[in-house]
């Protein structure tokens, strides 16, 4: 059996607001919807937009999912 | 011909990560007769130690020869690997820590466990159990393939049933250590992988643009 200690069961205590997760709804907007970032410009260090862009949201992403997980602990 | 570098960096490294599998029995020890402990190192390995084995399983010949082969061959779009990665975070940050918190407190070691227990059924379970272990088998072909290519690129001949020799005894050594030490075994050996994976990124990342003459190219 457990030794007492199951986060995320029902019963802990100061249940977080479920709005929390909707922070983890842009990462899959940003990343899927390809027609928005399937362009060449605006390059970076002679990068295409289409490259970079993505390399960003995986950042971005785990930062959003870093600030979603102290908010719902 | 041979490339007498790259064979002998590759024999060292995998001498090392031989021993490091055998070796590995003897790390947050325990008792191997218990399935969990086998299967899950008893649940005792920290943040850090999962980073590197979940790294290590994710980021690996796929991410190395596939993924890149792929995009070589059918272009942009398979880059949706990226944004694959970049999805699979969120959702199972939502669902992962509901199931493991049911899990340990039932004692379930796999999901095929965790099946039979939620719905009661034998028989769904075992169809669980079936589908996991079939489906992993083209990821585990994959890394095979892999890792021909790698010795067919040190220059050892790969041609007929003496060149399948090398990977034979390679799949052999592996299925014998991870047989000893369960999980302790690809832990530990993720931990050299990642930061030598780090080091390959890092360094290619950097020379063969220098070599090519810069990303817009």
């Amino acid at each position: 059996m457990a030794n007492g200690f199951t986060p995320g069961d029902p019963g802990h205590k100061r249940k977080a607001h479920w709005a929390w997760y909707l922070l983890l709804l842009p990462s899959f907007v940003a990343v899927l919807w390809v027609p928005f970032f399937n362009s060449i410009e605006p390059t970076w260090a002679g990068v295409p937009f289409f490259y970079w862009y993505q390399f960003l949201w995986v950042f971005i992403s785990a930062a959003l999912t870093l600030v979603v997980y102290y908010a719902t602990k | 011909m041979l490339n007498w570098t790259a064979l002998i960096v590759f024999i060292l490294l995998f001498g090392f990560i031989t021993w490091l599998g055998f070796a590995a029995v003897r790390w947050r020890k325990g008792d191997l007769d218990l399935l969990h402990e086998w299967g899950l190192a008893g649940g005792r390995f920290g943040t850090v130690v999962t980073w590197f084995l979940l790294g290590g399983d994710l980021y690996t010949a796929y991410t190395f020869i596939a993924v890149p082969a792929l995009v070589f061959g059918a272009g942009a779009i398979g880059f949706f690997a990226l944004p694959y990665t970049i999805v699979v975070y969120p959702i199972v940050f939502v669902v992962f820590p509901r199931l493991y918190s049911v899990c340990k407190q039932n004692g379930y070691v796999t999901a095929a466990d965790f099946v039979r227990g939620r719905y009661d059924s034998h028989w769904l379970a075992l169809a669980i159990a079936l589908t996991g272990l079939v489906a992993t088998m083209p990821y585990i072909a994959l890394q095979l393939v892999g890792l021909q290519v790698v010795i067919g690129a040190m220059g050892i001949p790969t041609g007929g049933a003496l060149g399948d020799l090398p990977l034979v005894i390679a799949f052999v050594i592996l299925a014998a250590f991870t047989y000893t030490s369960g999980l302790r075994a690809p832990a530990s050996i993720a931990i050299v992988k990642d930061i030598l994976i780090y080091a390959t990124i890092i360094v290619a990342v950097i020379v063969i643009p220098i070599q090519l003459g810069g990303y817009g190219k």
